[in-house]
């Protein structure tokens, strides 16, 4: 926390949109911010900055939110982690890999076993 | 749909100048932002002119670019100055480089040319808006 007690919140995400979006909102709110466009970047910030929360996207150009969890905790600083993900790029992600995008979680399991049938009906 | 500080309506008042950056290294580009920042301006931070291109084209409209040269992706700073000055001619550049690389650029691609280490950045740029808003 900076010495005018002003909490320094991490923005680390690679969409350039959603970061300075994010960023912009928590500085009205009275936050600093340090925006991060990937992994690297946030590692940096982290070493050089006194930091109260990390709020990071799962996937980033060049490392995961779970690597820079992993890194935070090593290092054994308090920061309070916040993770998040973009529905609308896992479904994008989904769609090019799977047959099927990613069912909304919980589901039901009839749910699931009725897609499996249709996606094997259309075989 | 876009959030709305890229939507702001046609014909609205500006609120601010508004400030895209383009610099991989982390801390220049953290520095840079912030100073500019403290100036009352909205300031984009991108670490690559690739992902500058990207953001552009969500018809995000920006008053003044601030780019590096050197950038990991497919296109550079220069390349990014060219595709702007071609598609958001009312847009000012602003170039930062390398002692080296000044002979190289191209002065009708930008207003201003700095020369790393960049010193009281914020007040170079001030001087390139307030030409501009003299002559508008």
């Amino acid at each position: 926390m900076q010495a005018d007690d002003v909490e320094t919140i991490l923005v680390a995400s690679s969409d350039a949109l959603q970061r300075s979006m994010i960023a912009k909102y928590l500085r009205e709110c009275g936050y600093s911010v340090i925006e991060a466009t990937g992994f690297e970047d946030a590692k940096i910030a982290i070493g050089h900055y006194e930091i109260d929360v990390v709020v990071s996207d799962t996937q980033m150009q060049d490392g995961t939110g779970f690597d820079l969890s992993t890194h935070i905790r090593s290092v054994g600083q308090p920061i309070e982690i916040i993770l998040t993900q973009s529905l609308v790029k896992t479904a994008q992600v989904a769609g090019d890999l799977c047959e099927q995008g990613p069912l909304d979680q919980p589901y039901h399991p009839q749910r699931l076993v009725d897609e499996i049938k249709r996606l094997r009906a259309v075989r | 749909m876009l959030p709305a500080f890229f939507s702001e309506a046609v014909g609205a008042e500006k609120a601010a100048t508004r400030v895209l950056i383009a610099e991989d290294e982390f801390l220049l580009r953290l520095d840079a932002a912030e100073s500019m920042r403290r100036l009352g301006w909205q300031v984009v931070e991108v670490s690559s002119a690739d992902e500058a291109m990207e953001l552009l084209r969500y018809s995000v409209t920006f008053d003044l670019l601030l780019t590096d040269i050197n950038m990991p992706g497919q296109a550079d700073g220069l390349d990014l100055a060219r595709y702007v000055r071609s598609a958001y001619p009312e847009m000012k550049i602003a170039i930062m480089s390398e002692e080296r690389e000044v002979p190289s650029i191209d002065r009708e691609l930008c207003e201003l040319v700095l020369v790393k280490p960049v010193w009281n950045i914020g007040e170079s740029l001030i001087k390139i808006m307030e030409v501009s808003q003299d002559a508008s």
